[in-house]
């Protein structure tokens, strides 16, 4: 035996490799790509023989080796029916939560059900630490021994706390869902709401039952769609909501393009927008992100505004977006410098540049 | 004869499996055939080949010894079964009836 026996291969590759690969191929594949790692060693040397044995582990990761995913040790306690249902219900999730930026004519629907979503994210918090011990509680319930009393307490207890938490987010959410998107995406709320207290009373009554070992699925659920919806919330919305509120500042181009002629040309600003049709625009653009309102436009003595805004937030949040061309002042007070202009008493608790001279947007709770 | 058919790199791997001779395990499959072939095959395809051809039942297999370069895990030996010298002797013929069936002005 030569030194080169003594190399080891690479541990996270050979770590991945016993983790994906099926327990009844392991020992042989294990042996094969270690035999390799050592001629390789010899043949090529150490370096080029480790990113050999890096890329053979990934050529091993297909289908027959894998052969079926109920060895994986943290999805061993639920099928495969569950696993798919719960990627369909994360990629919903995150889908109505982004369905505010996607093209279309404004639609109040689409920003409820975002909402809905998003609230998920905040207060489905609450529901994390009782799904963790409410996965801890199935798991040691679907390890007890046959012939074992079946210890269902725990579960049955944490579900029950689930269930209050649901109810009390909803009954707080549902009016404020009403008020602000409407009576569509209040009433999809009451459906998302009804579904889900009859899954849970099933669950409960199940675990009441103790008829069963069987790992239930439902608090896995419970940790999955908030942190899902959390993250979509903490890393999508802003970087979309900048992209649309850009998207419909570049659209307006062609309206205060219009605005500004028809000053020009008539001396003063036009009252409304429909002044501007036929002789100075074709049509008034209109929002081409679905979570974007039409275009608001005012007269002011000497001057204009131009104004959309979006929905942030689980429409907790508006976001005011205004063309004004009046100057903005800042003031210094406790050290800290303010930027002052005429929005500032209108509700806004922020402004920022929106990037593009002129514009402003304004944080509105 | 087996309801099964016989893939391009299946069969390559079967007939190294014959050659071999109750010797053929991955990594000595995998020099053979790259010493006659002259290209790189990489164990995930060897496996994948040889898991199909023992599923369709054209190889048998056992474990064998393990060594100290293996991390002491054992090798699993490959036979070809009765089965395996059926379609290997098929298909050669359907390939020599192919060959046959070329006009001699073609390859000349």
């Amino acid at each position: 035996m030569d030194k080169n026996s003594n190399y080891n291969p690479p541990r996270l590759a050979l770590t991945f490799f016993r983790w994906f690969c099926h327990p009844d191929f392991r020992e042989e594949i294990e042996g094969d790509l270690l035999e390799q790692f050592h001629k390789k060693t010899q043949k090529y040397g150490l370096l080029k023989a480790k990113s050999l044995f890096i890329k053979d582990v990934l050529l091993l990761f297909r289908s027959n080796i894998i052969k079926n995913f109920s060895h994986f040790s943290f999805i061993q306690f639920t099928d495969m029916k569950t696993i798919i249902s719960l990627f369909a219900f994360c990629l919903l999730t995150i889908v109505l939560i982004v369905s505010p930026f996607f093209p279309g004519p404004s639609n109040s629907l689409v920003i409820g059900l975002s909402s809905v979503s998003l609230t998920l994210g905040f207060l489905g918090l609450l529901l994390v630490p009782v799904g963790v011990l409410w996965v801890i509680a199935e798991w040691k319930k679907s390890r007890q021994p046959e012939g074992k009393t079946i210890n269902w307490k725990p579960s049955y207890y944490l579900s029950i706390i689930a269930t209050v938490i649901i109810v009390t987010i909803s009954l707080i959410y549902i009016p404020l869902t009403y008020h602000f998107a409407g009576v569509l995406a209040s009433a999809a709320f009451v459906i998302l709401l009804s579904w889900l207290l009859y899954r849970m009373i099933r669950f409960i009554r199940k675990i009441k039952s103790q008829s069963s070992r069987a790992f239930i699925s439902m608090p896995v659920y419970l940790i999955a769609l908030p942190l899902i919806a959390f993250t979509a919330n903490k890393f999508l919305v802003d970087p979309l909501s900048n992209y649309s509120r850009k998207l419909a500042i570049k659209k307006s181009e062609i309206l205060i393009h219009a605005i500004e002629a028809y000053k020009n040309r008539e001396g003063e600003y036009p009252e409304s927008l429909e002044n501007l049709k036929g002789k100075y625009i074709d049509q008034i653009p209109k929002s081409s992100v679905m979570g974007v309102t039409s275009y608001r436009y005012s007269k002011l003595d000497d001057d204009f505004t131009l104004a959309f805004s979006q929905w942030k937030d689980g429409a907790s949040l508006e976001e005011l977006v205004i063309y004004d061309k009046s100057p903005v002042s800042k003031k210094d007070y406790a050290n800290f410098n303010y930027k002052l202009d005429r929005y500032r008493t209108l509700g806004a608790f922020a402004s920022y540049d929106a990037g593009i001279k002129h514009w402003r947007y304004y944080l509105c709770d | 004869m087996s309801q099964y058919h016989l893939g391009e790199f299946e069969e390559i791997v079967l007939l190294t499996v014959a050659i071999l001779n109750g010797e053929a395990y991955g990594v000595s499959i995998i020099e053979e055939i790259e010493s006659k072939v002259e290209r790189n095959v990489s164990l995930g395809a060897i496996q994948t080949a040889l898991k199909r051809l023992e599923d369709k039942g054209f190889v048998d297999s056992a474990f064998g010894e393990a060594t100290k370069i293996r991390g002491g895990k054992r090798k699993r030996y490959y036979t070809i079964t009765g089965e395996g010298q059926k379609i290997l002797r098929k298909t050669k013929d359907q390939r020599a009836s192919f060959w046959n069936a070329i006009p001699k002005a073609v390859l000349k």
